[in-house]
């Protein structure tokens, strides 16, 4: 006998992108769960062939509206290991700079408006603005914190077109830069407050013994550089990243999913992972604040990325203050470069988890490979792993109260897959042998 | 310049067919020049940037395209007084609330006004402009329907710019 029952969500618009999730059950045991992307793929690597290498930070800012410096950082570091090209310490910094925007607006966006709601059993983060309108003010003040950064850097706030291979087409003016000071001192001290906030809220009681991955760096919190660290042990440069981690098509979703084929294991990127696995290079006030309220590496529960997150926004406001009190425009500002045919890799963290870029380039300077492995996909099969656990905690007669419980966990993760969960359709299907 | 008298109007789309009529409109009435200096035009792609704009406003102005029973190019218009125990917008146009909710991270721009209501951030006045569609296709330029009607929703949106 088969009880098969459905549930259609018309708009769970506190994730990026459409799929569904299918719960198969027998009895009581759940034989599967797939989290189903049905959203037609991109074809971006496929886009970018035969293109200008200098295109390729545009087109890849293109794939998303939350954090298209992600892709830009990826793909230019990668272009330049192809190229050889070394940059200057100041495009570092100011590179840096711009991942700090990208984290503050993204993080704010995810945590107050998105994630926040999910822990006072309200809809959307109008009605948490109704209960909380302190709270969600403070969040969208750090989130236009973080777009006016953006805007100074990158030219503008959505998809910036100021990221060139070797630099940027324009260094800032010091007093740009400089007039930002005042509201990103009283953003550090709202980060502290929101990150307080966070720690009060009621988490489930749920942990996962994770494989996290994360960029990690001797002296730094990583952003744009390191090697790839896992907390089982790997520590592995990026260029062998292919040889340890690898994509996987499964026929109940477009986007790939990813696997350390080492251990055939699905992995947990993002910023749990990477404060599990850098905490002692947050800074300082961001460490003051995670003993003060009691988050301490290693933290398995996926419902608690959201403390992480408070405590890289208050990273990123810190490490961005040094840099604009200390900032004096730099010449050149972008470096020069010959074309020669050439591969580089790179990866970098975005907001949410490790990406990795790889190019081909000819001698012309065109593109003829690209490879692009975005956080999300990565954390796919970790998402379906982690339901299988989560399932019989909220198993319900009541499948849309299951459905809610469900997106709520997926939510943890702030997925970015244009190829995700934007319609969730939960279908769970009831066997008994 | 008062600090405290402005019209903002911001004109919503993508670069995707007659999606892109309100940038259309906002880059007329800017390159016009003889809008007064209390009205500021800014374009945006994504309605949550309005929360970044909203303070020492008296009036804000927004346009997009829409899709639905109507002939393309036909003007659309509703105005919407913020006054104590309004309803909100999804409860006043709940079919409206539905154009831009496509997004995830990126909220509707009728969520993105009730959010603003609640957290007090709203001008006393909005006035909603929406221009019939013919076609919407990814990467598709503006439908000759649409350029023909640009000059004439220009000016009706401008006329009333001019008295803000």
């Amino acid at each position: 006998m088969t009880e098969s029952r459905s549930i259609r969500i018309e708009a769970l618009t506190r994730v990026e992108g459409e799929g569904g999730l299918h719960v198969k059950l027998n009895g009581g045991i759940i034989e599967d769960v797939q989290l189903a992307i049905y959203e037609p793929p991109r074809f971006f690597e496929a886009f970018l062939r035969d293109r200008s290498l200098e295109e390729v930070p545009d087109i890849t800012a293109r794939i998303c509206g939350i954090c298209p410096v992600a892709y830009q950082m990826s793909a230019v570091h990668a272009l330049e290991a192809a190229l050889h090209v070394a940059i200057t310490p100041e495009i570092r910094r100011m590179r840096r700079l711009l991942y700090c925007g990208e984290w503050i607006e993204s993080h704010a966006l995810h945590m107050h408006l998105l994630h926040a709601p999910d822990f006072f059993g309200v809809d959307s983060g109008i009605e948490l603005a109704e209960r909380f309108p302190d709270e969600v003010n403070r969040g969208l003040r750090l989130k236009k914190h973080g777009n006016e950064l953006l805007e100074v850097l990158g030219g503008r706030a959505i998809h910036p077109i100021n990221v060139a291979v070797g630099g940027f087409y324009r260094a800032p003016k010091r007093d740009e830069l400089q007039r930002l000071i005042p509201d990103f001192e009283w953003g550090l001290q709202a980060a502290v407050a929101t990150t307080r906030w966070v720690a009060t809220l009621d988490f489930p009681d749920f942990e996962r013994n994770y494989d996290m991955v994360a960029l990690s760096h001797p002296d730094e919190y990583p952003m744009n550089e390191g090697q790839v660290a896992s907390t089982s042990g790997l520590l592995i440069d990026v260029a062998d990243y292919e040889g340890e981690f690898a994509e996987e098509h499964v026929a109940h979703s477009t986007a790939l999913q990813s696997v350390r084929t080492s251990v055939n294991n699905c992995y947990h990127v993002g910023p749990l992972a990477r404060v599990n696995l850098n905490f002692d290079r947050l800074s300082p006030i961001a460490r003051r604040v995670a003993d003060e309220i009691g988050f301490a590496p290693p933290c398995l529960n996926p419902f608690r990325a959201i403390i992480a997150r408070g405590l890289e926004v208050i990273h990123a406001y810190e490490e961005t203050l040094g840099i604009l009190r200390d900032y004096r425009p730099f010449k050149p500002p972008r470096i020069e470069y010959e074309y020669s045919a050439g591969e580089g890799c790179a990866a970098t963290e975005a907001p949410r988890g490790l990406i990795y870029h790889r190019y081909a380039i000819n001698d012309a300077g065109k593109i003829t490979f690209a490879k692009i492995v975005p956080p999300t996909s990565q954390n796919q099969r970790q998402i379906e792993d982690d339901l299988r656990d989560w399932l019989p905690n909220v198993m319900r007669d009541d499948d849309r109260q299951t459905a809610s419980d469900c997106e709520r966990l997926i939510r943890s993760y702030d997925p970015c897959i244009s190829c995700s969960t934007h319609f969730l359709n939960l279908t769970v299907e009831r066997t008994q042998s | 310049m008062s600090n405290t008298t402005q019209a903002l109007f911001v004109g919503f789309g993508s670069p995707h067919g007659d999606d892109q009529i309100g940038w259309l409109i906002a880059d007329r009435l800017a390159r016009d020049g003889t809008l007064p200096t209390s009205v500021v035009v800014k374009k945006a792609a994504i309605p949550l940037d309005l929360l970044d704009w909203l303070e020492n406003l008296d009036c804000l102005h927004v346009c997009d395209a829409f899709q639905g029973a109507a002939i393309p190019g036909e003007l659309r218009r509703w105005e919407w007084d913020v006054v104590s125990d309004v309803p909100t917008m999804t409860e006043l146009f709940p079919n409206f609330m539905r154009l831009r909710c496509q997004g995830s991270h990126d909220f509707g721009l009728a969520a993105v006004l009730d959010l603003a209501l609640r957290l007090h951030r709203l001008p006393h006045r909005i006035v909603v402009w929406a221009i019939a569609g013919d076609g919407f296709d990814v990467g598709n330029s503006v439908s000759e329907k649409l350029k023909r009607a640009l000059p004439t929703v220009t000016n009706s949106i401008q006329n009333e710019l001019n008295h803000a």
